[in-house]
């Protein structure tokens, strides 16, 4: 019986595996009695002579685990399992589910949480002799070996990303690809401005711990940026009341910085519902009210999304959208004239700034992206030999590539 | 004047609106009884059950229980409403015990109010057949939780009971103690409980999704890390379609027919109602449970229902007498003597709760027979409009060539 | 100064981020939750500002008489009421004073009669609006935008019924359309899925190092 610390976890689990019991039990006296009335017993039949001697497959039933604290020597029975399972996770109380969570850890390592494992078998004839196993503590680890490979990604992608940033400062020449929905921001604004109707720009619906609608921020510093250089109204509903005052920043010092701070209206940023349907109606009806000329969609988008542009779509505005949400692009693609799928969303600030550090590090991400592509087909192709033939070096590559 | 292949080139949106919904409209009315068709992820999922129920027979033992997570909201409701509410079916059937927790408060109301819903049509009882833990947050802990110590992860139901209180949830300490995890979502919860339940614990998780998102989940299906998936409102269809056989085959439903017509016939005579009417009919509804045990069964229902009620009449007494006393032992003796007190008042309430109970128990017999097809009257609809839609498709498309070629 | 402070605290609060990503020590992880705790918590005194600005915007549009600023009066009481009736009466499922009745708390009430209700009938919009962009969008204007709408037909028809009903070529139609939805289309989308969460490290990245502060107002 094997007792071992989980490794790569936060110390309190340890991994409890047992051989499962194959014995033969040999028979050799077999009686069947039974009582009367008066609570006798009673000999019905003698089977001895049939089967004794006989070998016969034990027939498990359960095991009964348990387990002994050796610091407090305190002895706890487990659980009881069915015949098939072998192995068993155990894992302590947590210490936070103490009053006093200071003392409830100064407490579980006075405790010395190191177990011992007992484990029985049970089948209909007997109990089977008890197995212990060696001590095992928990024990918490300070690296996660499991996440190697993810260490190893990040600092490769780090580093190409300064690599970039660097060849950017000094190169200014540095070409990434032009995006259609990006190239007409500009057009799109103008032309709110000749039809002298709004701009209106959805964020998304999402939290500011989303990356899509920090994307969907910067791109509403570019485009505010251009209506107040225009004049042109703008309007930002918002469904989360953090990027509320976040969104309020953003145009402020969008308009301040084209030098009229006058012009900003603060009830042009607002807070609408965190409910995502009275949030729709909200934005479609200031849509039928004001007839926005531009509708800018960038962000996270959930079951909305083709309730906001189909009805962009029934008041004539152009729209522009970018999402990374993958189940709702096929209604930005089929109604909005321009849309930015996925990860152009997030290069989009780039495009908008024309800041060298950020088109630096949009050549990097497509190199990391080369890189990962490599990765995908060498990885599908080893595990795939591994598979094929039964080569042993092979195997390392099955490792290395592990299929979840 | 536009000519004819401009004119359907660019149909009015209002027109399209107006014939979308009349023909949406249509099959709700007038049922159409389209065939049902039947497809693996959903029949995996039934047999699941299905062998659950046969294994627990066999052996001569309950059910092992199943997990059910809910988390949707009012706007997935009624895509996802449906399925829940097949599943509740099929576990009530089949005396399987149900488990619900939800990840978001309002999902925990909508799951609450379900389970209670479909537990009064089929009798099952709360804290013996069912059993309903709530708003839980966050997911994670839960999820890990429940592979090491359910107890410790759940603590308390939505009632006040205490996780040991509940009979229901006698012998679960794991997942090891539960057959199946449903987790019924508009969001991505799913996922969650595959990477952990699944792969840590290989706890076997079936799904129920949104039309949209259920493409996202077939490649979980083809490894094998989903036993099965409730494909939108085509799913819950599917999975009433088999319910309805097997109500047929367990002659379930022509026996609830039946009540409803001894009940009514029973109302119009102006039979007084006396407990043992009342035993006649819901015999019959209960007829699931085993021999013997009926008897019981339907006084622990009875009882509870008729305790909560007195509770909520003397609500305010009991508050204010609970306030003063002085130990646990005396705070249970507070009802009984309330209700000794008010010996007049309580033969009232009692004729005023088989009342309201029968009521209840009419009006839920008369909309459960349209509730439980409602997924597959749904889809007759969908069809419908999907034929709509592609004919509208082929219109724009004729006008277009016709243009061309002009 | 304006910039600089936050920048760093954006800086140490990543690479801290990052740091317990890989270590499982319950002493990091313990120190991890405190933190989300405490996030989880500030986010909501930013609800005041939220209800600040509701205001704002519909008693302005109430002070200046602007078109339909009867519904803003409307909006603002609904506001009001809900929060009201929030506070006085509870959230629970039952009124303990209403129960003889069996009614909801008037919270409740308005939560499942008519809130419900209503985000149904917006989601439920979806069905006109899909049918009017699928009827302008899916016309076979080129090669692509015809094999575009050959798919999107079959996999209409393979989601309902009606596709098996069809003579001969009924029974090929679902497995046509679940052959599309698995291999063409689950292909594209993990595409789309793998450039997303390279961007989002990317962007992570830039957002920790400081090189991405549009989002702070100042580009």
């Amino acid at each position: 019986m094997l007792a071992v610390d989980k490794p790569n976890d936060k110390g309190d689990q340890i991994n409890v595996m047992w051989p499962p019991v194959k014995e033969k039990i040999r028979i050799d006296f077999l009686q069947i009695f039974q009582k009367n009335k008066s609570k006798e017993n009673l000999l019905i039949e003698n089977l001895a002579d049939k089967i004794s001697g006989k070998e016969k497959d034990d027939n498990i039933l359960y095991y009964d685990l348990f387990r002994k604290n050796l610091g407090t020597g305190k002895m706890e029975y487990i659980n009881r399992f069915q015949s098939f399972i072998t192995n068993y996770r155990d894992q302590r109380q947590s210490f936070k589910d103490t009053k006093n969570k200071l003392e409830g850890y100064k407490k579980m390592l006075r405790e010395q949480p190191t177990y011992k494992y007992y484990i029985r078998a049970i089948s209909p004839l007997y109990y089977s002799k008890v197995t212990e196993s060696k001590p095992a503590k928990m024990q918490g680890q300070w690296f996660n070996m499991e996440k190697i490979i993810a260490l190893i990604a990040m600092m490769v992608i780090t580093a190409s990303l300064f690599y970039f940033i660097r060849k950017a400062k000094s190169d200014a020449s540095l070409y990434i690809r032009p995006l259609a929905g990006l190239k007409e921001i500009d057009n799109a604004v103008g032309r709110a401005t000749e039809m002298g109707r709004p701009i209106l720009f959805v964020p998304g619906l999402s939290s500011i711990a989303d990356i899509a609608t920090i994307a969907g921020l910067n791109i509403l510093a570019g485009v505010a940026k251009k209506a107040a250089e225009y004049d042109t109204p703008l309007f930002v509903p918002l469904r989360d009341y953090v990027v509320l005052p976040i969104a309020q920043e953003i145009v402020k010092s969008a308009y301040s910085e084209v030098g009229r701070p006058d012009a900003y209206k603060e009830q042009s940023v607002f807070f609408v519902s965190p409910s995502q349907f009275a949030y729709v109606a909200g934005v479609a009806g200031l849509m039928a009210r004001e007839k926005p000329a531009t509708n800018f969609f960038m962000g996270m988008f959930w079951a909305e999304s083709l309730i906001l542009t189909e009805k962009g779509n029934e008041e004539g505005c152009i729209q522009i959208a970018g999402s990374d949400a993958e189940t709702q692009l096929p209604f930005f693609i089929t109604t909005c004239d321009f849309t930015l799928i996925g990860e152009e969303l997030y290069a989009a600030s780039a495009y908008i700034s024309k800041d060298p550090l950020l088109v630096g590090s949009i050549k990097a991400q497509d190199l990391d992206k080369l890189f990962i592509i490599g990765c995908i087909i060498l990885g599908t192709l080893l595990t795939t030999l591994a598979e094929l033939l039964t080569y042993p070096a092979l195997n390392f590559f099955k490792m290395l590539f592990p299929v979840q | 004047m536009k000519s004819f292949y401009e004119r359907i080139m660019h149909i009015d949106r209002r027109i399209i609106y107006a014939i979308i919904m009349i023909v949406v409209l249509i099959p709700l009315i007038w049922s159409l009884n389209l065939k049902t068709y039947h497809t693996e992820p959903i029949t995996k999922i039934y047999n699941r059950l299905e062998q659950n129920h046969k294994n627990a027979k066999k052996n001569g033992v309950k059910p092992k229980p199943v997990f059910m997570c809910v988390t949707y909201g009012g706007s997935a409701k009624p895509e996802l409403h449906p399925m829940t509410r097949s599943v509740l079916r099929h576990c009530y059937l089949r005396g399987i015990p149900v488990i619900s927790f939800a990840f978001e408060p309002e999902a925990a109301k909508i799951a609450e109010d379900i389970m209670d819903e479909v537990a009064f049509e089929y009798g099952a009882v709360y804290g013996k057949d069912y059993a309903c833990f709530g708003f839980k947050y966050p997911p994670l802990p839960l999820i890990l939780g429940l592979g090491t110590n359910a107890k410790e992860a759940l603590k308390e139901d939505v009632r006040g009971n205490k996780y040991e209180d509940i009979p229901v949830m006698h012998g679960i300490r794991t997942y090891d103690d539960i057959d199946l995890l449903f987790d019924f979502s508009a969001s991505a919860s799913w996922m969650t409980w595959v990477v952990y339940a699944k792969s840590r614990f290989n706890q076997d998780i079936a799904v129920g999704l949104t039309g949209v998102m259920v493409s996202q989940a077939y490649p979980y299906l083809e490894t094998g890390q989903l036993v099965g998936i409730l494909t939108g409102l085509k799913g819950a269809a599917e999975y009433e379609d088999y319910l309805m056989k097997m109500e047929k085959e367990t002659e379930y439903s022509s026996m609830r027919e039946k009540n409803l017509k001894v009940y009514l016939t029973l109302t119009q005579a102006n039979i007084t109602p006396t407990s043992k009417n009342y035993v006649d009919i819901a015999e019959r509804l209960l007829r699931n449970t085993p021999e013997g045990e009926f008897e019981k069964k339907l006084k622990d229902y009875y009882d509870i229902a008729q305790n909560l009620y007195y509770k909520k009449y003397f609500a305010k007494e009991l508050s204010a007498r609970e306030s003063k006393a002085k130990n646990d032992a005396e705070k249970k003796s507070l009802l009984n003597d309330i209700l000794s007190q008010n010996q007049d008042k309580v033969k009232e309430l009692d004729y005023l709760f088989l009342k309201d109970f029968k009521k209840k128990y009419n009006d839920l017999l008369a909309t459960s027979i349209s509730e439980n097809k409602r997924a597959m009257v749904g889809m007759d609809a969908q069809a419908i409009a999907h034929v709509v839609i592609i004919l509208f498709i082929l219109i724009g498309n004729i006008g277009f060539f016709l243009s061309k070629w002009r | 100064m304006k910039t600089t402070i936050p920048l760093i605290i954006v800086l140490v609060g990543g690479i801290i981020g990052i740091i317990f990503q890989f270590i499982p020590h319950e002493f990091v992880q313990t120190i991890n939750d405190e933190i989300l705790n405490y996030f989880r918590v500030l986010s909501f005194f930013a609800l005041p500002l939220g209800i600040v600005s509701i205001l704002m915007v519909h008693t302005g549009k109430i002070r200046r008489k602007a078109q339909h600023w009867q519904y803003s009066i409307i909006l603002i009481l609904t506001i009001f009421f809900m929060i009201v009736t929030g506070f006085v009466f509870g959230t629970d499922r039952f009124d303990p004073r209403l129960a003889n009745y069996g009614w909801n708390t008037i919270f409740m009430f308005m939560f499942q009669q008519v809130q419900i209700p209503i985000e149904s009938t917006m989601f439920s919009l979806l069905a006109f609006y899909i049918s009017t962009a699928a009827y302008r969008a899916f016309r076979a204007r080129s090669k692509e935008a015809t094999i575009l709408l050959v798919a999107s037909l079959i996999v209409m028809l393979g989601q309902v019924s009606v596709g098996q009903m069809i003579p001969i070529i009924g029974d090929y139609i679902p497995v046509i359309s679940n052959w599309i939805m698995s291999n063409p289309n689950m292909a594209a989308k993990r595409g789309i899925l793998l450039g997303v969460a390279l961007g989002m490290l990317g962007t992570s990245l830039k957002i920790i190092l400081g090189i991405e502060r549009a989002y702070l107002g100042r580009a």
